[in-house]
């Protein structure tokens, strides 16, 4: 049973939160505020939001938990009809780990590096319970609900001598070991790959099932919180704008934002829309304004929305969400435009031409070490593919797949042990200094991590002005004209030249280095992973930002993701790739309604995703 | 632990390598000649001659350093120019007072004054740091940090000086100078040493505590329920000794001039009172002997911390025997 | 930006204790350099009784040679200063474009220039300067040497650490992908990323030089007496710390107060407030 109107504090519900607010301790900012929760016994909340949203904040407070420089400032959570946050030091931390725990987002750090996994078990059990006798007993139940090995050499491994997925294994055997009734999960699997996530998630589906546990998992994702949960509340500038049964929410949303976001996740397996960018950037905890911390970006923004943060409705029994003009809202439906692909213009002049041409490649990574020999580590072998001049072909794989280390080869950034690589019919050079000019000038790299991709000691302007400057392309009067046009095409305004890195959001970060790239003028765009560090209603925009770019410049895109709904929103051409070598190429069409290779298919069956009556619904 | 054990080691002792190479081109190889430097207005040039050929000054440089390498590896530094009745500078007699012996007393009092100097700085820096880093910001943290940065960096001879004039001018209690070794006469050298180094060595020990205390996994244990005692001593000290060993291991650099300086201050006679002089004297077979038991210290310092690590930290252990 | 923007921007870059600190630091530096100009007496002259007690027209008394202890301590500041502050210059230019070279160069350059200054850093200071001045002499050069075979390995160090962080930024990476030529790649990429920690690195290690180069006087291998110096100062008045401390006490709280008005100005130096909320959430 979901939060209702009437139920505040019903019994049968296990963890209830009510009006929790966190603050800095300063108190000069608020991170969450009026938050109403409520898990029934056996129930699975999802919390979503986007980073920044507090989510993760709430999470920590359902423990009675606040991070370092803030504190929990106003509110209760109540633990089997105890308030938890009124609890001795000590009290509370017995209830914590026994009654209520808490599985943390990456388990690489989260688990003490110089403690084997058996002792961090027994620690727990000796720490929570007085029973002794049934200890080994229970660990080798947990480990085996867990879908870890039981036997007694794996008890003493170190955390760092098991795979990412095993990690995170321990960590929620840890946090189940002591029977707890309900458990916080923060983003699990998160950094996963998505096979590993799909086993991952398969594992807590069953153990709630089984051990009737009350679940909160907090995840960015909405594909896995819908495939997970029975109840759902979405976050947004530390509040929950819309909560109820995740089916209501994600058939029939209401607010504004929880729409928005719903418009802007790229579908994989579902024929779908576009996706959709939600204007603006996410709010921080202290540029909150007074009103509804989403009117600034919200298209039925009025007046009203911005004198105070509007109070909950409930236009159905269990379904909440604070918005003033959600039935103004309502009643626009949605203009998305159905996923085409752009095949048409490339037909238009009746051949094919390919741009890059890409034969046998090899790469690897050496690293010698004193007195320790060299050690080869293949990580591309025998690629092979062409790319179509004016299209955009997409290389998908999980971690280790050889994807980025391919699209460095081609960049000039990494040397390939074998093979030929052909730009426009002349071999492309290993490295990029070796390249002729043009060549140089022609193919262009965005890199992956927009953190590290501009230089923080550079203002907008002078990263942009420098291929300028350097392929000589632009006279040296006409440059500062040319930065503002660039600024223009990505869609930024030209008071960003002024501006160093640290004063820009994610988004913009990456429309600034695609604004670079497009400086050389080039004809052949690598993206690497490009929208993989952004939150989905930016990630959106990028995508329509490039497929503009590519289609008004006639630009050749090769772009590298892990993503399989991006690569089907964006690509027209897919190459499959795992442990280095390419097991599937197709068009997109092919890739994801006929995948012909084992491999593929269970990439396209591991993908946690929307279903086709979720909001818009499927185009016919 | 095979391989990093044996690349630490080739580390190590290549570093011992490279010491001796640069005390012996540092005294040898330099402009000007050494024998005359050492007789300065006494000089004949049978003097010279003798001194040239005592040092080996008329052989190959390759041969000298040869000769003087496979000496010293037996402890045998050569004969000292300035000290002992055979010296050059008091008479043409072959030999002056053998290196080693004149090493010897003083090394025994700078190990005294040295190690108890160390020991106290180790358990002060490391209680008031680990204090400081579990009390972050409360009064007596923002006191030890305040404190701490009169001292920091500050020289010897400067804090050494106002400690003389404060307990054996102002308030006299103590020897001003400690030319033996008695408990009195360290407790003013060992003050100063341990409140010059403080200042930074308990800085660098509540820093690295504290990395300990904010890393995710202590945050985890808190949400696991695990008890603060616990988290302290399983959690959080274990994997702090690295890190704070690593603080004492470069520490011994500065410790190591602070020894000299400290000596020559209140004349206490170790070798940092005999490095000094032998410098000053350009008796360079001395000076060549204290410059490698000096330097000795801060790599075979270092050695033992990395290898401390090593024994605590399981990844690197693994690593190690991989 | 407009100028009382900047100017706030500027006060705030240091705390109230910072400010404090910093002007400690400026007036010892401004006595060093404008003391042997405005000395009363000649520094050199016998003026009184050897550790002649204070009075009218010698207000910290006599040294050990009966001269004026409060001209000697105006005279003796400038030459450690100037030798210090050579010494790093000579020993941070090094330091920096070696440093920046192993940091974009990696490979056997990067190991060759790591290798060898780890173990020069392996000599404590101290003993290095001290041996190379018994090896070469006590002249102005050798001491500029000296201190700048201390500070090259340090800096280069602190030089190579920071820039090996950017090394492998992404924008580094884009910029080779372009094809830019190494030279910018070093200078222009990377330099600006590593200011900052050579600019602490400076503000340590200028002050710290001075002192080394007057702990060396002070041992006797610094400059030689007649001249005066601080360290020296302190040195030739030790055996008289008991009975005339006013002798020693110009250069006491002098290098003292650098120290000290060093730390404090480190330590009330504000980073930027805002990152430490995005730490937060």
């Amino acid at each position: 049973m979901p939060v209702t109107q009437h139920s505040a504090t019903g019994n049968s519900n296990l963890l209830v939160a009510n009006q929790l607010q966190v603050q800095g301790n300063d108190g000069t900012f608020t991170i969450i505020e009026g938050v109403d929760l409520v898990i029934p016994k056996g129930r699975t909340l999802g919390i979503v939001g986007e980073s920044g949203s507090g989510k993760t904040t709430v999470a920590m407070g359902l423990l009675g938990f606040s991070r370092e420089g803030t504190r929990i400032s106003a509110g209760s959570v109540s633990l089997n009809g105890e308030n938890i946050l009124s609890l001795s030091p000590a009290d509370l931390r017995a209830r914590r780990g026994r009654d209520i725990s808490y599985v943390p987002q990456d388990p690489s750090t989260g688990l003490h590096p110089g403690i084997r996994i058996g002792v961090a078990l027994r620690e727990m059990l000796s720490v929570h319970t007085n029973n002794v006798e049934n200890i080994d007993a229970r660990i080798e139940q947990v480990l085996r609900e867990t879908q870890l090995p039981t036997d007694a050499e794996f008890q003493r491994r170190y955390p760092f001598e098991l795979s990412g997925g095993q990690q995170q294994r321990v960590a929620i055997a840890l946090a189940l070991v002591c029977r707890p009734s309900v458990i916080i999960m923060d983003e699990p699997t998160t950094g996963l790959d998505v096979t590993t996530q799909a086993r991952l998630i398969e594992v807590i589906r069953d153990l709630v099932r089984v051990n009737g546990t009350s679940l909160v998992y907090v995840s960015h994702d909405l594909g896995v919180v819908r495939s997970l949960a029975d109840d759902v509340a979405v976050m947004y500038g530390g509040r929950i704008v819309e909560q109820g049964p995740v089916d209501e929410v994600f058939m029939n949303p209401m607010h504004p934002y929880t729409r928005g976001l719903l418009e802007a996740v790229p579908r994989a397996l579902t024929k779908a829309f576009k996706p959709r960018a939600i204007a603006g950037d996410a709010v921080e905890p202290w540029d909150w304004p007074t009103g509804c911390p989403f009117a600034p970006r919200c298209s039925h923004h009025s007046p009203e929305c911005d004198v105070s943060m509007p109070a909950p409705v409930w236009p159905k029994e269990s379904h909440m969400l604070r918005c003033i003009n959600f039935e103004n809202a309502l009643k626009q439906k949605t203009t998305l435009e159905p996923v085409e692909r752009k095949n048409d213009h490339l037909d238009a002049g009746g051949q094919k031409e390919n741009v890059l041409t890409i034969n046998n490649l090899h790469a690897n990574y050496s690293r010698s070490k004193l007195l320790k020999g060299k050690k080869i580590v293949d990580a591309v072998n025998d690629v092979s593919f062409d790319v179509e001049a004016g299209s955009c072909l997409a290389i998908v794989g999980e971690s280790g797949s050889g994807k980025s280390t391919t699209l460095r080869c081609i960049a000039g950034l990494h040397e390939p042990r074998l093979g030929v690589m052909e730009f426009k019919g002349e071999v492309l050079a290993g490295r990029a200094r070796q390249r002729h000019g043009d060549i140089r000038r022609l193919v262009q790299i965005v890199p992956q991590n927009p953190d590290s991709s501009l230089n923080p000691k550079m203002t907008v302007g002078e990263i942009i002005e420098r291929p300028l400057a350097l392929y000589s392309r632009v006279p040296k009067e006409a440059r500062h004209q040319r930065v503002l046009e660039l600024l223009e095409l990505v869609h930024l305004r030209p008071a960003m030249g002024a501006r160093y890195a640290s004063e820009l959001s994610g988004g913009e970060k990456q429309r600034v280095a695609i604004a670079r790239a497009l400086a050389a003028e080039p004809s052949l765009l690598l993206c690497d992973e490009v929208v993989s560090a952004l939150d989905v209603a930016v990630q959106a925009s990028i995508l329509e930002l490039l497929e503009e770019l590519r289609n008004d410049l006639g630009m050749t895109l090769v772009f590298v993701t892990h993503d399989l709904g991006v690569v089907r929103s964006i690509a027209s051409q897919v190459v499959v790739m795992k442990n280095g070598q390419v097991v599937e190429t197709g068009t997109t069409k092919e890739i994801f309604e006929n995948p012909r290779d084992t491999y593929t298919q269970e990439l396209l069956g591991a993908i946690p995703h929307l279903r086709p009556t979720d909001y818009p619904g499927a185009p016919e | 632990m095979g391989r990093y054990l044996l690349r630490r080691s080739a580390l190590a002792i290549a570093s011992l390598f490279a010491l001796t190479t640069l005390v012996f081109v540092g005294v040898n190889f330099l402009p000007g000649d050494p024998a005359t430097a050492v007789l300065g207005k006494s000089a004949t040039p049978e003097k010279v001659a003798s001194i040239q050929k005592a040092l080996g000054l008329n052989k190959p440089i390759w041969e000298m350093y040869t000769n003087w390498i496979t000496h010293a590896l037996q402890l045998d530094f050569g004969h000292s120019l300035t000290y002992g009745t055979g010296a050059y500078g008091y008479s043409d007699a072959v030999q002056g007072t053998a290196v080693s012996e004149l090493i010897g007393g003083s090394l025994k009092n700078t190990a005294i004054l040295a190690s108890v100097s160390m020991i106290l700085l180790i358990i002060v820096s490391l209680s008031l740091g680990v204090y400081s880093a579990m009390h972050r910001g409360s009064i007596a943290d923002s006191g030890v940090q305040f404190f701490g940065l009169f001292f920091l960096g500050l020289p010897e001879f400067v804090l050494g000086a106002l400690i003389i004039i404060a307990f054996a001018f102002y308030w006299p209690i103590l020897p001003a100078i400690s030319l033996d070794v008695t408990p009195k006469n360290l407790v003013l050298p060992v003050l100063t040493l341990v409140l010059v180094m403080m200042g930074s060595t308990v800085r660098l020990v509540r820093v690295g505590v504290i990395e300990v205390l904010k890393t995710n996994y202590v945050v985890t244990a808190r949400l696991r329920g695990i008890p603060e005692r616990r988290i302290i001593m399983r959690y959080v000290i274990p994997n702090a000794i690295a890190p704070v060993m690593q603080v004492f291991a470069i520490a011994t650099g500065l410790f190591v001039g602070g020894v000299v300086v400290v000596e020559y201050l209140f004349g206490y006679p170790g070798i940092g009172t005999g490095f000094v002089s032998a410098a000053s004297g350009r008796d360079y077979p001395v000076v060549q002997a204290y410059a490698v038991v000096l330097g000795c210290t801060y790599i075979v310092a270092n050695f033992a911390v990395d290898l401390i690590a090593l024994l605590t930290n399981p990844k690197m252990r693994a690593k190690a025997t991989s | 930006m407009s100028s009382t923007r900047k100017k706030q921007r500027f006060r705030s870059y240091f705390s109230v204790t910072g400010w404090i600190g910093l002007s400690m630091t400026l007036s010892v530096l401004l006595i060093a350099l404008i003391g042997p100009l405005v000395t009363p007496q000649n520094p050199d002259d016998l003026l009184g009784l050897p550790f002649g007690v204070s009075q009218p027209g010698a207000l910290f008394g006599f040294d050990s040679y009966g001269r004026d202890s409060f001209s000697r301590f105006l005279a003796g500041g400038r030459y450690s200063l100037v030798v210090a502050i050579i010494g790093y210059l000579v020993g941070a230019s090094l330091g920096l474009t070696l440093g920046l070279l192993a940091a974009y160069s990696r490979g056997w350059v990067d190991a060759a220039l790591a290798w060898t200054s780890e173990v020069l850093i392996g000599f404590p200071a101290l003993v290095l300067m001290l041996l190379l001045v018994a090896g070469l002499g006590t002249s102005f050069w050798v001491l500029v040497v000296a201190l700048a075979s201390v500070n090259v390995p340090r800096i280069l160090r602190i030089v190579r650490a920071s820039g090996r962080e950017v090394r492998d930024a992404a924008y580094v990476e884009v910029a080779e992908a372009r094809g830019e030529p190494r030279r910018y790649i070093m200078f222009k990429e990377i330099f600006p990323s590593v200011l900052p920690a050579f600019l602490v690195d400076a503000g340590v290690r200028i002050p710290a030089s001075i002192l080394l180069v007057a702990s060396l006087s002070f041992l006797g291998l610094g400059i030689q007496p007649p001249a005066s110096d601080w360290g020296l100062i302190i040195s030739e008045n030790r055996v008289a710390l008991t009975v005339q401390p006013l002798a020693v006490m110009g250069p006491i709280v002098a290098l003292a107060l650098l120290m000290i008005g060093v730390n404090l100005a480190l330590d009330g130096f504000k980073g930027n407030k805002s990152s430490y909320r995005r730490d937060i959430s």
